[in-house]
């Protein structure tokens, strides 16, 4: 570079917007879906092509600005922010300019179906920052996402928020352009600020939001930390019991048997998506939840308690089945980070090789998915044979639509791990897309076709059955699964 | 090419004499720790990582395994350990096909893997005690001797150790069950210099006690230069020289010259040209000369004698 033709602090915005293209073009199949439901709407009609195209397109847009978005985060690095002349800077312009050009294009879309062009800018404006917000500070995606659906039906007269709703409509009807140039406005700063200089702080929720980033795009680079304070690890410990006790139960039974060092093998290998994980970390929120909805029962009046109980279950349902999933589609994560901790264990007396070790692992696999799934619909079925009175609607079980839908996922386990590239986002798109898929399927199934979870059992069983038969035929031919990865390059 | 000199008897020998001579004596009665033959490794756009390797280790040998970065070191050492599938050849550990190794083989064998942040939610006791549960050998004494020398908190986790300390107890976890064949990863290259000096005394006491087969990969000459009886240089997909030390030191020379007078050098002397660089006028020959007998040299012909440094230069650019 030319010092004499260059000035410091300008022209990165290309490169920025050039990183952060990246991470969208792996992304392009995207817009297959948009095609197809298009393509399905219009068969019905051009008007409901154009319909579905808008709404999808905005959808995809608010998608976009989620990959761009992290990659802005991944872009604001401390040391960068402090040391590259006009580095912060660039990446703030950047992200502004998409919060605008992503907020009107969406507002916009909106209104060719619905109309009212301000109101859905700033909504998708709200999107952008509240989602800016989560990857800043972790724990707001709990209260923003998760906690409404836990809380508002327990407070459904709620005056607070009922006031704010009424004057922000209020306001909305009276001054619609300024409501929503001094909202946005209001949002970018806060967006301009979201992104670092590279102090102390920044140097904390670096180390934090790396962790979730990479967690989110399954790099298998994640690895939760102990807290370091005395708090913070008490209020962990009813979390993450169950890894340990697990392992020191196969530590006092230890055998030289395939199935005894394979299960210890697990231990090292699955960390976090290891069912003794999950499980132990879920049953402490499903315990919880019990307790609350027994609590509700038993002091609330009977026909408040099920109708709180009854709008509360969606949500609840939607977090149990996500909590356990999540981690069980992580596998894929930790057992690529673990491919090294896997050599020193293909290596230890008792460990299958060859043939022997892909049927233990994928018989093994499959069974832990089952229990995690069973687990979860069991809790799902306690929890809503708890609720008194008959059911109006299918919301409420969603979780178990969802669980008879997945059924058959848990085969996806079932891949040529020796062969497994580093997972990057676009598998965590598509598992989450798959899992918002077979919700969606589940309960329109229900709402449309009078189905219950029982009749898409009756689907899922026999079709598991069938893909698991012709599967396990293809995973005794696969090279050994351990080490995961060491056939990428060839 | 590969070329493999002869052993003879060195004053760093003298430190492992005693277990190596007695292996190098039982050679022909048991299998060899390592034999691999015709390995061919490929990678996509890189062909030829490993490209007909043949390489035989004695018992008690201790090798350190030397290669530019990227020459296919480690995965050299994956494929001799059976923990990747070469498109071609064999490697045989103790006679035993690496990829079917039984339990008997596998306790026999110790690997410290490049990565030593493994394991990490594991607190270093833990993990001790996690190996020490597939292993029907385990030296209790050995590894609290090795946890208190090496100054490793048992009860911190491996994620909070320093990365030498991390390397430690990798090596600590290695040497547990007190395998026959040790294959090591650049196993020093966290360690400060008295750590790796450390690491050393113990990987020799090792060696003399049990007669330990040795094989590790490094880029610190200078540790090599004080332990590894025998030096490997890999190269090309090949192991292009494996000699102990002296003789490299006595038998190797660079000669420098026309080329009719390094040929006719070469042919006086019954050297083996290991590596030729053309550079104009006076090119330069890498060659080795098995009986000692060296040419001196004149106006016309240099003929200059390399350190370990200078000889990795020569043979592996």
């Amino acid at each position: 570079m030319s010092a004499a033709g260059s000035v410091p602090g300008h022209g990165g915005h290309a490169a920025v917007l050039r990183t952060i293209g990246r991470s969208l073009r792996r992304l392009w199949w995207l817009l297959l879906p948009l095609a197809a439901i298009t393509a399905l709407a219009s068969i019905k009609s051009a008007s409901a092509a154009a319909t579905a195209f808008c709404i999808s397109t905005a959808l995809l847009l608010q998608f976009a600005w989620w990959v761009g978005g992290s990659s802005l985060s991944a872009q604001n690095h401390p040391d960068f922010a402090r040391l590259v002349p006009g580095h912060l800077r660039q990446l703030r312009e950047v992200a502004v300019a998409l919060f605008v050009v992503i907020a009107v294009a969406d507002g916009l879309l909106m209104h060719a179906v619905f109309g009212r062009f301000l109101m859905f800018t700033l909504i998708a404006g709200a999107a952008i920052v509240g989602f800016a917000v989560t990857m800043r500070w972790p724990w707001a995606w709990f209260v923003i996402w998760i906690a409404p659906w836990l809380v508002g039906p327990l407070f459904p007269d709620a005056g607070l928020w009922r006031e704010v709703k009424a004057l922000m409509r209020d306001w909305h009807e009276q001054q619609p352009l300024t409501q929503t140039a001094l909202c946005m406005l209001a949002m970018a700063v806060v967006l301009w600020h979201l992104l670092q200089d590279g102090g102390v702080a920044h140097r904390r929720s670096w180390r934090m939001t790396r962790q979730i980033r990479e967690m989110f795009s399954m790099k298998g680079g994640y690895s939760p930390r102990p807290p370091e304070t005395r708090l913070g690890q008490l209020l962990v410990k009813p979390f993450t019991w169950g890894l340990p006790a697990w392992r020191e139960h196969l530590l006092r039974t230890a055998r030289p048997t395939a199935g005894s060092v394979v299960a210890r093998a697990e231990i090292a290998t699955m960390r976090g998506a290891h069912w003794s994980s999950i499980l132990s970390a879920a049953g402490v929120v499903f315990l919880l939840l019990l307790i609350t909805e027994i609590a509700a029962l038993i002091w609330m009046p009977e026909s408040q308690a099920t109708q709180v109980l009854r709008n509360a279950l969606p949500g609840t349902s939607l977090g149990v089945m996500s909590a356990l999933f999540g981690p069980m589609l992580g596998a894929t994560t930790s057992l690529y980070r673990t491919r090294a901790e896997q050599s020193l264990l293909v290596l230890v007396p008792g460990m299958p090789r060859g043939e022997a070790m892909n049927r233990v692992m994928a018989r093994r696999m499959l069974t832990q998915f089952l229990l995690v799934l069973g687990s979860g619909a069991a809790t799902l079925v306690l929890m809503v044979m708890l609720i008194p009175g008959e059911w109006s609607d299918d919301l409420p079980v969603m979780g178990l639509f969802f669980a008879a839908t997945a059924l058959p996922g848990g085969l996806l386990l079932w891949v040529d791990w020796a062969r497994l590239r580093q997972p990057g986002a676009a598998q965590a798109v598509v598992m989450t897309m798959a899992m918002m898929l077979a919700m969606g399927m589940g309960v329109a199934g229900g709402r449309f076709f009078g189905l219950t979870p029982w009749h898409i059992l009756v689907v899922t069983v026999p079709l598991t059955v069938v893909l698991g038969t012709w599967r396990w035929r293809a995973v005794r031919r696969m090279a050994p699964f351990w080490p995961v990865g060491r056939h990428a390059d060839h | 090419m590969t070329h493999t000199l002869n052993q003879t008897p060195t004053p760093m020998m003298t430190m492992g004499g005693r277990a190596e001579s007695q292996a190098l004596a039982d050679e022909h009665l048991a299998p060899p720790p390592v034999r691999a033959s015709g390995l061919r490794v490929d990678f996509k756009g890189q062909p030829g990582v490993l490209a007909g390797l043949d390489w035989t280790l004695a018992p008690g040998q201790v090798v350190g395994l030397l290669g530019r970065n990227g020459a296919g070191k480690t995965t050299l050492l994956e494929t001799l350990l059976g923990l990747r599938e070469p498109q071609a050849g064999e490697v045989r550990l103790f006679g035993q096909p690496a990829l079917a190794p039984d339990d008997a083989l596998r306790a026999r064998l110790g690997y410290v893997p490049q990565q030593s942040a493994l394991f990490e939610d594991f607190p270093a006791a833990d993990l001790l005690r996690y190996f020490r549960s597939f292993y029907p050998r385990w030296n209790d004494a050995k590894v609290d001797g090795l946890m208190s020398r090496w100054e490793i908190p048992r009860e911190r986790r491996v994620s909070q150790l320093s990365q030498g300390q991390q390397q430690r107890l990798s090596i600590i976890r290695a040497l547990a069950h007190e395998p026959d064949l040790l294959v090591l990863d650049e196993p020093v290259a966290s360690l400060d210099a008295a750590g790796r000096r450390d690491f050393l005394r113990e990987l020799v006491d090792q060696v003399l006690d049990r007669g330990t087969t040795v094989l590790f990969s490094t880029h610190i000459l200078s540790d090599l230069e004080r332990v590894a009886f025998n030096v490997a240089f890999l190269s090309r997909g090949r192991i292009a020289l494996q000699a102990p030390q002296d003789a490299l030191a006595e038998e190797i020379r660079l000669l420098s010259g026309p080329v009719g007078r390094l040929q006719a050098a070469v042919d006086a002397h019954g050297g083996q040209v290991l590596n030729r660089r053309d550079l104009g006028e006076r090119p330069r020959w890498l060659v080795r000369f098995p009986g000692g007998q060296l040419p001196a040299s004149d106006a016309a012909l240099r003929c200059e004698a390399l350190n370990l440094e200078d000889l990795f230069l020569e043979l592996t650019q």
